[in-house]
């Protein structure tokens, strides 16, 4: 599991995945992913590398969706493939973490009014 | 029955397992051994994915497959232990037309995934429970979910259908 950050504009990052989001890819990005929640306002994640998804790397992406929130930002889903896309469904983390088809997508929903 | 008794007690399992499931159209194709150690997670999702190749299955299919039987694994090596002692959990593979099985089977305390409520999605994030989701993914993505408690082991079933 490997994972890259990059500024998009001021006060919004994205953040790459790539490879098995299960419990040890969950704990090799655990730290990177906590950092740059910490550093940005807001945070659109990119699930497009993502081959795997288990329900221990749901609980990262929705202890730090939850962190953002806390702190008035919000986290954003990209890219989730349809596997990836039906395991967030089913847990209900689609219901409460945005997905978006694409980052210009991404970037609307977080300008519209209360985004 | 004569051939019964050369099996060996592993082997005997296999067949009842098969019988049990009351249709002649199932057949075992694989098994693996598992430590009760998170290593093991990678271990079996290699193995679903050789399983996967073996029988041209679809992605969807091999994905579902891992999701349910790492949720099941990863449920077993985190809670069903009361002691730190080594333990095997095995996977067994049974495939009948348009259908695949994995058979995990454990000897940890006994544990009926489908008797535990099913927790129901937040609305908010506000809300949302951060964990506990596994047993509720694996029931909502399989086809078909049994357990059994036999010999004191937990016999957790799950099915899949294709084609």
């Amino acid at each position: 599991m490997q994972i890259d950050a990059v500024e998009i504009r001021d006060g919004v990052a994205q953040v790459n995945l790539n490879g098995s989001l299960d419990v040890s890819g969950a704990a090799r990005i655990e730290r990177e992913l906590a950092t740059t929640v910490r550093s940005t306002r807001d945070l659109i994640v990119n699930l497009a590398g993502v081959s795997f998804l288990s329900s221990q790397g749901v609980r990262v992406l929705v202890a730090n969706a939850k962190a953002m929130q806390s702190r008035g930002g919000r986290m954003l889903i990209i890219g989730a493939t349809p596997n990836v896309g039906k395991v967030l469904k089913v847990i209900g983390a689609a219901r409460i973490i945005p997905m978006a088809e694409s980052l210009d997508d991404a970037l609307k929903l977080l300008e519209a009014p209360g985004g | 029955m004569a051939e019964a008794a050369t099996l060996s007690p592993a082997g005997r399992r296999r067949t009842d397992r098969v019988a049990e499931r009351a249709n002649a159209d199932w057949a075992p194709v694989r098994e693996i051994a598992l430590a009760n150690e998170t290593a093991a997670l990678d271990q079996l999702t290699r193995w679903i994915d050789g399983l996967g190749r073996d029988l041209a299955a679809a992605e969807t299919v091999v994905f579902d497959l891992k999701l349910c039987a790492y949720e099941a694994v990863a449920n077993i090596i985190s809670y069903a232990y009361d002691d730190d002692g080594h333990h095997l959990i095995k996977v067994y593979a049974d495939v009948a037309p348009g259908a695949v099985a994995l058979t995990v089977e454990d000897d940890g305390r006994p544990f009926n995934p489908l008797e535990r409520p099913s927790q129901r999605p937040a609305d908010r994030l506000e809300d949302a429970s951060i964990g506990g989701h596994g047993i509720r993914l694996m029931r909502e993505i399989a086809d078909a979910v049994t357990y059994r408690r036999v010999d004191g082991r937990n016999r957790l079933t799950i099915e899949k259908r294709f084609g």
